[in-house]
């Protein structure tokens, strides 16, 4: 069956990236920031924002050079087969690893918050299917539905934001160092794989626009950076330091706390599409990325055949933390801390192997 | 596609019956609008519950209003349980209907158990789903779960929302503080303030006070109010917590004065001494112009405070027919009013310091001057606090004078 | 005693009759389906199968035709014959004779009396056999008479009087030739050698001469069937605008178009579609503005069915939608020739079928589902505030039942209150959980809705006092449902009316449904994860390649006529998804006299 290549625009990119970088902010482990940073860790996420502008320089300038490759088949074109595995390897542990955590993660989220007597596998079991049937649709069904639904998120965000001004304390800011600025950096430095999914970019780039890369990737992460920023300023803001640092769901604690007199009260489920949608984008993203690792891998050209398999494989993902708990300090651990360092590593010695193929002359197609 | 199709339907048929976990029909459900929480008699805990009865404040089917208004308009259980959510699960055995805390309005404790210390209270109200952080703190004179039986509205048909507007009077009077749960729960962990919690009580049956010498309203507190009739719990002033512990209470000015500091008072009336007739009072409205300035040093070890307070207001009513509204008069007037906010918040600074409790939040101020959390932290506010020194500037501006302009001699 | 027998007969024991119909449908089936149910379970696999891919059912179905095809094989036999005429393109005859022969077989002549084979002899001289075939009802008579018959017949001596024979050679090749050029003052005249075309036309309306000695017919414009006659909207009614609709006519409909759209680059293409009995379709489209490759993709999709009975826009739209699956209409049926010269004039394909008083526009978007003409006829505030209220009833219609469902079921923290006690006070009484109150009602009202549109117009004023008794105060009365259910169905009602598109409103009241069974199923989670699949599959769809959420998805360039209506000075461009060859519509300043000198005469500038 020959499949059209899809098209992705802009502004679905954009779109797709942010959504991709951001979703976290929905789920519990976002808020361990405030371990390093304190009282001033909105400040986090606009360090790890350059931080990751960075990493967006680094993998533009290597996509840019392979233009209509995605990154696996590059790092096959530079590396050989046996290296790029591990490479992909790693791609499809953040891509997988990351949509396994966040399954579970949200699923019990909606358990804790809105469905406790239903059972976790019916819970993410729904939002597994909803996120299989829009990946199964394609790379142009989840950039467009991302883009669609977008609006709602974006909206629903702001609005949690402003319902909450009055409630908002100001004196949060202060002291203005928070646990101190070396701290601070160092926080940042540890948290910087809050950003690790600008690894996106890499396998969607193909279907761009070839000279609106760099575009791209800056504006999402830049948009994805600001909503890291205030759903970790917001919880601050209102329950204000000590206290914000032990919510489990800072997101849905906010939304709980609006209260606009008495018919204005106990909104949360006004805020729920920013949940679900939010996660079951991330999850549909992840699951095709996660396919057109494989896909890109196998050098096969439809990546349907293997959504239904990375739909299971992150399912099982998905249940093997014991607990909540569990999957809140993994996902901060192996995805929040220490995978953008890998991910630079990556692309230092795909730039490093370019330059000596090119040094040798055998470099450029 | 058909074969698909059909597959997909019997799944779903499967899931119908295996799914709506949590499917509950509100009438299934018993609605409780209030917790009261009291020393025990037999474990540990007296829980209290007030539950509404739905078909007495709709009335039953066919839309029509119930006849006659039979019954009451809510029960209250009252269960001897160790902890505050053990006996969710025991009102299951009293209660037909399953209980459920998500409208809950009001959290009450006992003085008694207050005093003890509430911090372990205050953990399941925060992590349990049901409960909301929006709900609020109450602190009562005497048994709660007397308060809650006793308390039945008079207006309303709904306590919830009886409940709710009592609370309401945060916007229009000073005596009743705004703090829910949510500002009662991170003051208790923040350093820097401490938390209050409102102060009610049933109506007091015996006279409180022994003569009719004047008294302006303000010295008064929930529990010590002289009245008769109405409804027969009443809410005034506000309970002060320091480390999740009772250590005082505040009179209806006081607490006017801690919301002025914090921003949440939006009006009063003030029972001013008359300047030149001390038996008679000038009924003043005050409002702050704006955010009150408070700004703290540390020299030497001890902070000083410096509050900076700019109000205004009109004149309600004056009593001795004295001419205040004349503009050359009206100083006099604002004097007394500045005399009065100064006098009184000197006592409610002193009365902090006392208690060693910064209820007023001058450590949120403080805090500007700390580069760090931890440096911050590490200096212990709450101990340096009753040695600070405090400052106040108020400045009151009549604005408004009433629909009288002059007062003429009464003959 | 025989008498006594027979009536003992009568009163104890009646004898089965056999069934006194001819024809018996289903009885003769039986052994032939058990028998494909054996040889399928036994040796399907063994089974030689020329098909291959066919499989079971095909050959069950096969089988069970074989009995009557067996019983009637003749008439199988000649039915094939003449289908190999029509078929094969098979010249006709130059024997008069042999061509009558052939037309009355294919015609089923004796039997059918609606073809009328004439038989004449032109008056030449010497005269000439020729034979006029015809429909009789769907034909012009007076046409017939004076512009065919006539002439042919009385005429044609007189000219041949006049002239001599000698003449006649000289100018006109043949006879043939010369009945086509001078003897037949018809405005239209085509001619054939194929039995098809000859057939194609009658049934079409057309009167068809064939002469004897010439292998040739000649096809003549004589139409004249019954039909309606231009009336205002029935579907589609606006309160500005114009007040025609298209009618069964399709030359009628494609005049209508062009009335609006006087640019010679309006181009009305026919296509024949379907086999048995085709159909006329009108493709309409501007050669300057619309795409070349769309025009090229709708004329390969009509010229491109094969399916037995097309007659109508419905059916053609099934044949012609990208996504048959796809609960949303990809094509928009209108009936107003306003509507479709608008679209045309955006770079759309509009197609008119034959005999219907729907036209089609492709490619369509979500966008142009919830649009009514009035849109545009009304100031722009207006226009958008009607377009808010639509959506807002859009998504009311579609949601509003599940969320009660998910609300009262799963989420009650969310209910105020005093309305939750309310609703729980009022619902003491009622045995019902909420989702069946919810279907019930909803079912009930579905109901009403399917009778009101059966119902025999004279009786009509009964159902009005049915559905209020149902679906009001009695059904609350009788402790069936809770009032609050009341509204939410009537606001439901009046949302999915407010859906201007009618079958894109049947499609959400279906929708709706699936959504009720999502809430009861997981509550709110179920709706968004619902509308999540939803959303994906509506992006996911195009309608004639174009994508169907466009230009909100893939985000593209946009006008101010997709959400909002934008002010009628504003609507510069054509949109974007169509790609038409012109893009602007108009230019940046529209209203040139805002910067025209008052004294200045003549719009066109200085």
């Amino acid at each position: 069956m020959s499949r059209q290549q899809p098209v992705v625009g802009v502004s679905e990119a954009i779109t797709v990236l942010f959504i991709f970088i951001s979703a976290k902010v929905l789920l519990t482990h976002i808020i361990l920031v405030l371990h390093a940073g304190m009282n001033a860790a909105w400040a986090i996420p606009i360090l790890d924002t350059a931080v990751a502008l960075l990493g967006v320089w680094l993998l533009v300038s290597l996509l840019d050079r392979y233009s209509g490759r995605d990154l696996v088949q590059i790092g096959e074109h530079l590396t050989g087969p046996y290296v790029n595995l591990l490479f992909s390897l790693f791609y499809l542990a953040v891509f997988l690893g990351g949509a396994g955590l966040a399954l579970r993660a949200a699923s019990e989220r909606m358990v804790a918050g809105f469905l406790p007597d239903t059972p976790i596998s019916v819970v993410a079991f729904s939002f597994l299917l909803g996120s299989t049937v829009v990946s199964y649709l394609g790379l142009e069904a989840v950039t467009r539905s991302a883009r669609f639904l977008a609006g709602v998120l974006v909206v629903s965000a702001l609005a949690l934001a402003v319902l909450t001004v009055p409630m908002w304390q100001l004196h949060v800011f202060f002291p203005l160092w928070g646990a101190g600025p070396w701290k601070l950096l160092l926080g940042a430095l540890a948290n910087t794989g809050d950003f690790v999914q600008i690894l996106l970019l890499g396998l969607i780039a193909p279907f761009l626009p070839a000279s609106k890369i760099k575009h791209v990737g800056v504006w999402g992460v830049v948009i994805g950076g600001f909503f890291i920023f205030l759903f970790i300023l917001l919880p601050l803001l209102i329950f204000t330091f000590p206290a914000a640092s032990e919510l489990t769901l800072p997101s849905f604690e906010v939304a709980r706390i609006i209260s606009i007199g008495r018919f204005g009260q106990r909104l949360e489920i006004v805020f729920m599409p920013i949940w679900v949608f939010g996660n079951l984008i991330f999850l549909a993203i992840s699951l095709y990325a996660g396919a057109a690792v494989l896909t890109s891998l196998c050098r096969l050209n439809d990546v349907r055949p293997f959504v239904l398999a990375v739909a299971a494989l992150v399912m099982t993902v998905a249940f093997v933390p014991q607990n909540v708990a569990q999957t809140t300090y993994w996902s901060h651990r192996y995805l929040s801390q220490y995978s953008f360092g890998v991910l630079v590593v990556v692309l230092l010695f795909l730039h490093a192997a370019g330059a000596f193929k090119k040094g040798r002359g055998g470099g450029k197609q | 596609m058909r074969r698909v199709l059909g597959v997909l339907a019997l799944l779903l048929l499967v899931m119908l019956p295996a799914g709506c976990y949590d499917y509950s029909e509100p009438d299934e459900k018993a609605w409780v609008m209030a917790m009261g929480l009291d020393r025990g008699r037999q474990n540990v805990l007296t829980v209290t519950a007030v539950i509404a009865v739905p078909k007495n404040i709709a009335g039953s089917g066919g839309g029509q209003p119930a006849a006659g208004g039979g019954g009451k308009n809510f029960f209250t259980v009252s269960l001897e349980a160790p902890t505050l959510l053990s006996s969710l699960e025991l009102l299951n055995a009293v209660v037909d209907r399953r209980a459920d805390l998500s409208h809950i309005k009001w959290f009450v404790f006992s003085r008694e158990l207050a005093e003890q210390g509430i911090g372990e209270y205050l953990a399941p109200i925060s992590r349990f789903y049901q409960f909301r952080r929006t709900s609020l703190m109450l602190v009562c004179q005497g048994r709660a779960e007397d308060f809650l039986a006793r308390g039945l509205p008079v207006l309303e048909d709904n306590a919830g929302k009886y409940y709710e507007l009592m609370h309401r009077g945060w916007r229009y009077t000073e005596f009743i503080p705004f703090d829910t749960f949510h500002q009662f729960y991170y003051k208790s962990s923040a350093p820097g303030v401490v938390p209050v919690a409102m102060l009610a009580s049933l109506e007091r049956k015996e006279p409180v006070y022994p003569d009719n010498a004047p008294k302006p309203k303000g010295k008064y507190e929930a529990g010590r109010i002289p009245r008769q009739g109405g409804s027969s719990i009443e809410v005034m002033g506000a309970a002060v917590f320091r480390q999740e512990r009772m250590v005082g209470t505040l009179n209806a000015d006081e607490t006017g004065l801690v919301k002025l500091i914090n921003g949440t008072l939006r009006r009063t009336l003030l029972d001013v001494r008359d300047p030149k007739h001390p038996d008679k009072f000038v009924i003043m409205e005050v409002k702050p112009r704006q955010r009150p300035s408070v700004k703290v040093q540390i020299a030497g070890g001890h902070p000083s405070i410096e509050v900076d307070i700019k109000m205004e207001g009109g004149i309600i009513s004056i009593q001795s027919g004295e001419e205040y509204e004349k503009p050359g008069n009206i100083p006099f007037l604002e004097d007394a009013v500045e005399k009065e906010l100064l006098e009184d918040f000197h006592a409610a600074v002193a009365k902090s310091q006392e208690l060693g409790a910064d209820f007023f939040g001058f450590g949120l101020y403080a805090k500007k001057l700390f580069r760090t959390w931890p440096e911050w932290e590490a200096y212990n506010w709450d101990e340096k606090y009753p040695m600070a020194s405090v400052t106040l500037h108020v400045d009151f501006k009549v604005r408004r004078i009433g629909l009288i302009h002059e007062t003429l001699p009464q003959k | 005693m025989s008498w006594l027998k027979t009536l003992l007969q009568y009163l104890l024991y009646h004898k089965p009759r056999p069934e006194s119909t001819v024809f018996q449908a289903g009885i003769e089936d039986k052994p032939g389906q058990a028998e494909t149910g054996l040889a399928g379970g036994a040796g399907g696999r063994r089974q030689p199968q020329a098909a291959g891919g066919g499989g079971q059912k095909t050959s069950g179905r096969k089988k069970r035709g074989y009995s009557a095809r067996e019983k009637f094989s003749g008439q199988v036999e000649e039915n094939l014959s003449i289908e190999e005429i029509l078929q094969g393109e098979v010249k006709l005859a130059y024997s008069l004779e042999e061509n009558r022969r052939v037309l009355a077989k294919i015609f089923h002549v004796p039997q059918n009396k609606d073809v009328v084979l004439r038989s004449l002899s032109i008056g030449t001289n010497p005269p000439v056999k020729a034979l006029l075939v015809f429909i009789d009802g769907i034909t012009n008579a007076q046409v017939q008479n004076l512009a065919i018959l006539q002439p042919l017949m009385v005429l044609s001596g007189l000219v041949d009087e006049r002239r001599g024979a000698g003449h006649a050679g000289s100018v006109y090749r043949d006879l043939f030739d010369r009945v086509r050029e001078a003897l037949l003052p018809n405005n239209q005249v085509a001619e054939t050698d194929t039995y098809r075309r000859v057939v194609d036309d009658v049934l079409g309306g057309n009167s068809a001469l064939l002469i004897d000695g010439f292998n040739q017919a000649l096809l003549l414009e004589t139409k004249g069937w019954h039909y309606r006659s231009v009336g205002t909207p029935q579907v589609e009614a606006v309160i500005q605008g114009p007040q025609e609709a298209f009618t069964e006519q399709i030359r009628i409909n494609t005049s209508l178009v062009r009335k609006i759209i006087r640019d010679p680059a309006l181009v009305t293409e026919f296509i024949k579609v379907g086999k048995s009995s085709p159909l006329q379709c009108a493709v309409m489209y501007m050669a300057n503005l619309a795409n070349p490759d769309l025009v090229r993709e709708v004329k390969r999709r009509l010229s491109n069915i094969r399916a037995d009975y097309v007659q109508e826009t419905g059916l053609m739209e099934q044949m012609i939608e990208d996504n048959p699956y796809y609960p949303a209409p990809q094509v928009l049926r209108t009936e107003r020739p306003d509507r479709v010269a608008a679209n045309i004039m955006e770079g759309k394909v509009g197609i008119l079928v034959g005999g219907n008083p729907f036209a089609m526009v492709v490619p369509v978007t979500f966008w142009d589902l919830m649009q009514v003409p009035e849109d545009a006829y009304v100031r722009w505030p207006f226009g958008s505030f009607m377009r808010l209220i639509r959506y807002a009833g859009l998504f009311l219609a579609m949601l509003l039942p599940a969320h009660y469902v998910a609300i009262v079921g799963y989420h009650q923290e969310f209910i105020p209150t005093d309305l939750l006690l309310a609703m729980t006070g009022s619902r003491e009484k009622v045995p019902f959980p909420s989702i069946v109150e919810v279907l019930i009602m909803e079912l009930s009202f579905e109901l009403i809705r399917e009778a009101g549109i059966r119902i025999p117009g004279t009786v009509g004023t009964t159902l009005g006092i049915i559905g209020a008794l149902i679906l009001g105060q009695a059904a609350v009365a009788a402790n069936i449902v809770s009032p609050i259910l009341i509204i939410v169905v009537a606001v439901t009602a009046l949302g999915s009316f407010a859906i201007p598109n009618y079958s894109f409103s049947v499609s959400i009241r279906v929708l709706r449904f699936v959504y009720i069974f999502l809430a009861a199923l997981l509550g709110l989670l179920g709706i968004l994860v619902g509308f999540f699949i939803h959303a994906g599959l509506l992006v996911s769809l195009k309608s004639f390649g174009s994508p169907f959420m466009a230009p909100a998805v893939p985000v593209m360039r946009k006008g101010h006529d997709y959400f909002l209506r934008g002010m009628a000075w504003q609507q510069e461009t054509r949109p974007d998804y169509v790609e038409p060859l012109q893009e602007r519509r108009q230019p940046r300043i529209s209203r040139r006299w805002l910067y025209t000198r008052r004294g200045r005469q003549g719009g066109d500038g200085p």
